[in-house]
């Protein structure tokens, strides 16, 4: 086959193509910002680089965070904070808890609960933060494997201190349904000796 | 950004300090890299696997992999065949996995998927075509994937039939300078 020959045939491969889905990139700098990774930086560039890695998040989750599996992940509970899940109308008898972690850019947020079924077909489950004036989403799940639910927050949980997971409808938008499952309160996340 | 060619002829392009910044364990070398090489990535994962979603999975997970060990990356070098390597591993991994889970769990699947032949080329042509400006990405886009004649593609961008040709030729002479390594293989 002729170089040219070769060339086209390599073009003409749909999967060359291919895009990834949008939410890949948000999930991968949310595993950097929530996973712990030996690292050889300097002590000096870290902090303003937290904000700057930051800012870069935000921008590309549009303040859409991402959902991974933790045994994928792998977060490090040693500095979370534990929180009670609260249940609702829609899911009496369901308990579990939220961790809530600081992540070198954003927060990490895993939520363990004990019998949230997986989103019927054509749904998916949304987690939300917010304050009196804002709700902003902290990633989707399905619920369609065992485990933990882990979700990045890119803005600060001492600002946004109520946590609530809605059903929502694919294509329905991207506000928060009236279909509320779970509840969290952050209200009492302390500042750490280190944080601004 | 820094140009480098190679002794083998190849281009890179990522720049060394953003190398360096990878290496380091920097998000925002992550993201750099990921702008560079998430499509190829994805291409590649897609060829092998055959499935979007796990190809998505796929990609993620190679990602975070290359993220983990960057440490062990050297800046001096090409991070491409590197970051290949990452990603074909990881693909197979998911591929079998799958293959197992669909014929038993009893069963050791020890055959390589049936795209793996190509991976290395889609890998290496995606990653060129993400190089190339947009104007002429598409215009190879519409030509080979889509299968419109120059006058058909001039319709459709609302361009002249011979700046299509132009652009067409420009493109394919940088995809032949990029791919040289491939294409003579």
């Amino acid at each position: 086959m002729s170089r040219e020959n070769r060339l086209e045939t390599l073009l003409g491969r749909p999967e060359t193509w291919a895009e990834p889905p949008a939410e890949v990139e948000t999930r991968i700098l949310a595993g950097v910002a929530g996973s712990a990774r030996p690292s050889i930086s300097t002590p000096g560039p870290v902090r303003r680089r937290v904000w700057q890695v930051a800012a870069v998040i935000s921008t590309v989750a549009a303040a859409v965070a991402m959902v991974f599996a933790f045994g994928l992940l792998g977060e490090d509970d040693a500095d979370a904070t534990v929180f009670t899940v609260s249940a609702t109308g829609e899911t009496p008898g369901l308990e579990g808890t939220a961790s809530v972690g600081a992540a070198e850019a954003g927060w990490w947020i895993r939520l363990d609960v004990l019998g949230l079924p997986p989103a019927p077909s054509g749904s998916y489950y949304e987690g939300w933060v917010s304050n009196s004036t804002d709700t902003v989403s902290i990633g989707t799940f399905h619920m369609r494997e065992a485990g933990g639910v882990a979700l990045w927050s890119g803005v600060d949980l001492y600002e946004y201190q109520a946590l609530f997971v809605t059903l929502q409808e694919e294509g329905g938008g991207h506000d928060p349904s009236d279909l509320v499952m779970l509840t969290s309160d952050f209200a009492g996340l302390q500042r750490g000796p280190g944080s601004d | 950004m820094v140009v480098q060619r190679q002794a083998s002829g190849r281009i890179t392009w990522m720049d060394r300090g953003v190398l360096e910044q990878f290496r380091d364990g920097d998000a925002l070398a992550v993201k750099a890299v990921y702008d560079e090489f998430g499509g190829a990535v994805y291409a590649l994962s897609l060829s092998v696997i055959g499935d979007r979603d796990l190809a998505a999975d796929s990609t993620q997970l190679t990602f975070l992999k290359a993220w983990r060990a960057a440490s062990t990356y050297d800046p001096q070098r090409e991070i491409s065949p590197w970051l290949y390597a990452i990603a074909r591993r990881t693909a197979i991994d998911i591929y079998r996995k799958r293959a197992r889970e669909v014929v038993s769990e009893d069963i050791e699947i020890v055959s390589m998927p049936p795209g793996l032949d190509a991976a290395w080329e889609v890998f290496e042509v995606r990653a060129a075509l993400d190089r190339l400006p947009d104007d002429e990405r598409s215009i190879v886009k519409l030509s080979h994937l889509d299968g419109y004649s120059h006058a058909e593609i001039g319709d459709r961008l609302g361009i002249p039939i011979g700046t299509v040709k132009s652009r067409s030729h420009r493109a394919h002479q940088r995809l032949a300078e990029m791919l040289r390594h491939v294409v003579d293989t």
